[in-house]
């Protein structure tokens, strides 16, 4: 028993920049947290109020621009109310729900928008992780890949997509001639498989970056460990590196459901739908702003938060994705 | 230069939970204290009451004869040193020194003298122009030294500044404190929760646990008249032994045999309420090779016979470690020391008794070996309360002392 | 051992080439359209054969896209200094102190990185109507300082629980009051990691193509995506090709700059904001 053996933060500065934060060693951890917030004011009312009046005006926007607008979207989507036809304006209960919910149109967007969530997102799982592998692991040209791979997650998706469709169109694009002499743009199949392709090449570096975060939170030493114990490279992506990544696959995973969920620009620019091949959100824009039709738009915008809703609940509950952030204040 | 006296001072954070109880402490103008302890026993705390980083709940501080509770740090006119040095990183060396200077407002021409005669003492000239992140962990923690010694202050405080550098360059920058606060001779602070820093350093040491001060003195009285179980356990490296006893018939029965006892410890264990069990510390380097003393120190102490477990040669004597039968002692503060040298939950196999035996000794691994130990060197502590029942009048004189 | 780690180098060299071939081709592509002139246009050659700027000289002559330059200028660039001061002053708030409702702060900003913005688009387009923000400036900043703030929060927080605070407490003990403290020791550490946030928000604004289609009708607000998706169908072009790839290669060479001069910054920057715990 040596009482002196333990260096006081040992944990710090190991690598040798400043922390900052090792010099509470010596205080207990659960009142190390709050001093280590705020040394100085003691009044936790003051801090209360300060914490209280910085949060308010961003609180205040943000609810201001979603909550307010959300429930005026319910009230609208009980009423008829089209535009071209303001006198007909009417509170008419849920028979917009029920025109949405019976008509084929929704239905066929519905299920273009899940047949893109679910296969773009798998894909670009699979072409993440080998992106983020690269990017994280490259021995030569490190930087160049990251900022190539930054590119598509940095432009503008109009200009992409105008780049695939133009890409595609007979005549004009090195690709048209690819597989058939017909334009592929206007069959259907093609048009979604263009679709997914332009999605994919823009969101995979997003998804990439967050696997990488998961891949950086993997201890170099259980890696070096693992292969002393005898696991192959497989071995050791599988059954060391994916475990600790899985609440950041998750998390990644979640946001990028969500987003592709919300497919428009790639849709608007390559077919604007045309050839049953518009999404939920393209459906709920014709709607509004071509057709004018409040009433039936702002039911489509509650039907899309409430599946959005659904998506995330099942992520959270079914498999336990931790939000960014939920955890704050309880580790570091 | 100025006294620093601590009156009463207590701090209550507001989740109920006391940090520091009651401190009283009167620091000499130019005296090196050492505040020492465990992990969560108040030392920063006071420190950051001391700096004006915190404030202080109840009692008075007084710098320099004048309350300076209410005061901002920057009213106080002390330095400090942090764990972290917390150098500012956009700042050159010789920005990260001058920018107290320069806050104070002095003209360039006497910062720049100050910063230069600073980085002179602290071996600095070289790196003025560096940043931070350009230097090694000893040379940062010079810089942080130059940035408090710059402006003369009142007084140092100084928060386990040595505790990020690795071994070596800490027992050299320990004697670099060293030299250069006796040069200065600026009244310093210094919180550590190394106790051969606290041992080396400081004129006194105040070892605190629980936020409240266990006792008071130069290194050297610590470690012979330890006032409780606390003090004995902490000080001393590798630390003391603690063995169960049991109070029979005027002597005490040990797991190393019967002890006798003198009368002084006797009329203290003849109380009603005197305790029957009690805990028994020799330090290690108390006991020495039976083979290897002479008579007249053979009286002075008694002997034993236990199994050899380890042996570890540190060329100027030799730690070895025994297997002794019997029980652990076993009170409050032991676990917060085993608890504080992170092996709480991990005893080891038995009860093993460290002793420090010369060079010279034959001992291996694996005999058994005939050991003495100095009984007026061994201390006896009531387990309930943690009291050192050897001490007389802030003397220890072993148990056998009449 | 020299023969592995060639041979590895190789392996990853191939790699990386794939991976900026995959990211760059759309890009060089639209870049190779932009610059080919309206003969040579249709031949489907990935490089031209005949190199012109008058592509470049037609958009930036018309009032359409020099009117949606700006738009798209003004409207990001206010979007983000607002986002960027109120999400700095909350990420504080998250990171150095204790208060109620934190939790839900961080709570509502999750939802809203991952609200369907479609949902927004019904309502907002009726309420800024009444309200008279419709086709405004105000009208599409409004919705990016929404939709950017979860995403300033998140990376500002992360940085400012990187800043190490003790600097605060030495700035004191150096005789700094409160605002000197801040002004002359934090800010300063602070900057990077704004500047990074204000990036990323940018970017976010820049991009938007939902919300500026749907509340703007005319130039008055019309951003640049906007009015590349309108070339189309514009009679004052022949053939609109050549001047929307123009229009899209000047509106992404901003992205390009910042992706060329701040990589390490966005991906410490998503990566931070995006992925705690």
């Amino acid at each position: 028993m040596s009482v002196n053996a333990t260096p006081a933060g040992a944990d710090v500065a190991a690598d040798g920049t400043e922390t900052g934060g090792g010099r509470q060693a010596a205080v207990p951890a659960q009142r190390t947290r709050r001093r280590g917030k705020v040394p100085l004011s003691e009044n936790k009312r003051a801090e209360r109020k300060l914490g209280l009046l910085l949060c308010a005006p961003a609180a205040l926007v943000m609810l201001a621009v979603t909550a307010y607008p959300i429930l005026y979207s319910v009230w609208l989507s009980l009423q008829r109310y089209d535009l071209r036809f303001p006198a007909e304006r009417e509170f008419i209960g849920l028979q917009n729900y029920v025109t949405v919910l019976t008509n084929e149109f929704w239905w066929t967007a519905f299920g273009v928008t899940m047949l893109i969530t679910v296969v773009t997102v798998a894909v670009e799982l699979v072409l993440g992780m080998g992106l983020a592998l690269i990017m994280h692991r490259t021995l030569v040209g490190r930087g160049i890949v990251r900022t190539s791979a930054l590119i598509p997650y940095g432009i503008v998706t109009v200009v992409a997509a105008f780049s695939w469709r133009y890409a595609w169109t007979p005549g004009t694009g090195y690709l048209a001639n690819l597989f058939s002499d017909g334009a592929p743009l206007t069959e259907r199949a093609s048009s979604l498989a263009i679709i997914m392709l332009a999605e994919i090449w823009k969101t995979t570096p997003f998804m990439a970056l967050l696997l990488m975060a998961g891949l950086a939170l993997v201890p170099e030493d259980l890696l070096k460990a693992a292969s002393t114990d005898g696991a192959t490279a497989w071995q050791r992506f599988t059954k060391v590196m994916l475990p600790v990544m899985k609440p950041a696959i998750l998390v990644a995973l979640l946001f990028r459901t969500l987003d592709a969920f919300r497919v428009f620009d790639n849709i608007y620019v390559l077919t604007a739908g045309a050839n049953e091949t518009s999404s939920v959100s393209m459906i709920a824009y014709n709607n509004l702003i071509r057709g004018l039709n409040l009433g039936i738009g702002s039911t489509m915008s509650v039907l899309i938060f409430i599946t959005v809703a659904i998506i995330a609940f099942i992520f959270v509950k079914l498999f336990g994705t931790a939000a960014p952030g939920s955890d704050d204040g309880e580790r570091r | 230069m100025a006294d620093i006296v601590l009156d009463k001072v207590s701090k209550k954070f507001p989740d109920g939970t006391t940090a520091v109880r009651d401190v009283d402490l009167e620091i000499a103008d130019g005296e090196f204290v050492i505040l020492v302890g465990p992990s969560g026993c108040g030392k920063s705390t006071t420190l950051n009451m001391i700096a004006g980083l915190e404030d202080i709940s109840s009692g008075e501080l007084r710098i320099a004869g004048e309350r300076v509770n209410d005061k901002a740090p920057r009213d106080r006119d002390i330095a400090m040193v942090f764990q972290s040095y917390a150098l500012y990183p956009n700042m050159t060396v010789r920005e990260n020194m001058a920018f107290p200077l320069r806050l104070a407002k002095l003209d360039k021409e006497t910062i720049n003298q100050k910063v230069d005669q600073a980085a002179k003492v602290l071996e600095l000239t070289s790196l003025l122009d560096r940043k931070p992140a350009n230097l090694s962990g000893g040379q940062r923690q010079r810089v942080a030294m130059g940035r408090a010694i710059v402006r003369q202050p009142k007084a140092f405080l100084m928060d386990e500044p040595l505790s990020n550098l690795d071994a070596k360059l800490r027992v050299q920058m320990r004697t670099v404190v060293s030299r250069l606060q006796k040069q200065l001779a600026t009244t310093t602070v210094y919180v550590t929760h190394d106790q051969t820093e606290a041992m080396t350093l400081g004129d006194r040491v105040v070892i605190m646990r629980g936020g409240a001060i266990q006792q008071v003195g130069p290194p050297q009285e610590l470690y012979d008249h330890p006032r409780n179980l606390f003090v004995a356990g902490f000080i001393g490296s590798p630390s003391m032994n603690f063995l169960t006893a049991t109070v029979e018939e005027g002597t005490l029965r040990t797991s190393l045999g019967e002890v006798p006892i003198g009368d002084r410890v006797r009329r203290e264990l003849e109380g009603a309420d005197a305790p029957r069990e009690l805990i028994l510390g020799i330090r290690p380097e108390h006991f020495e090779d039976a083979d290897l003393i002479d008579e007249e120190t053979r009286r002075r102490g008694m002997e034993f016979t236990a199994p050899v477990d380890i042996v570890e040669s540190m060329g100027s004597d030799k730690y070895v470690y025994l297997s002794v039968e019997g029980e652990r002692a076993t009170s409050a503060e032991l676990e917060e020391l085993a608890a504080d040298a992170g092996a709480a939950d991990f005893s080891g196999a038995g009860s093993n008794l460290v002793t420090r035996l010369s060079a010279e000794s034959t001992v291996t691994e694996g005999e058994d070996r005939r050991v003495w130990f100095n009984l007026e060197k061994i201390h006896l502590f009531d387990p309930s309360d943690g009291r050192n029942l050897t001490l007389h009048e802030g003397r220890a004189a072993g148990a056998l002392a009449d | 051992m020299a023969d592995t780690t060639t041979r590895a180098k190789v392996r990853w060299g191939l790699l990386d080439v794939a991976v900026v071939v995959f990211a760059l081709t759309p890009v060089l592509w639209i870049m190779s359209l932009s610059f080919k002139t309206p003969a040579t246009l249709t031949d489907g050659k990935f490089i031209p054969r005949e190199w012109t700027l008058e592509n470049y000289r037609t958009i930036f002559a018309t009032d359409q896209f020099v009117r949606a330059l700006v738009n798209s200028i003004g409207i990001a660039l206010i979007a983000t200094v607002i986002a960027v001061v109120l999400g700095a002053m909350a990420a504080y708030a998250i990171s150095r102190l204790d208060f109620p409702g934190k939790r839900v702060l961080i709570g509502v900003s999750l939802l809203i990185a991952m609200f369907p913005q479609v949902s927004l688009v019904s309502p907002l387009f009726e309420i800024e109507r009444q309200l008279g923000l419709f086709d405004t400036w105000p009208g599409l900043i409004l919705p990016y300082i929404t939709f950017a703030l979860p995403l300033a929060i998140y990376t500002l927080s992360a940085f400012f629980k990187q800043i190490p605070w003790d600097l605060e407490k030495a700035a004191k003990m150096d005789g700094a009051t409160q605002g000197q403290a801040f002004r002359r020791v934090i800010a300063p550490l602070a900057a990077p990691g704004l500047f990074t946030t204000a990036i990323l928000v940018f970017i976010f604004c820049w991009n938007d193509f939902l919300f500026a289609i749907s509340l703007t009708s005319t130039e008055r607000s019309r951003t640049v995506p906007v009015a590349l998706s309108f070339f189309t169908g514009a009679s004052q072009f022949e053939d609109p090709t050549g001047a929307i790839c123009a229009a899209a290669v000047v509106i992404t060479v901003p992205i390009i700059l910042f992706v060329l001069f701040f990589q390490r910054r966005i991906v410490s920057g998503l990566t931070s904001g995006a992925v705690k715990g």
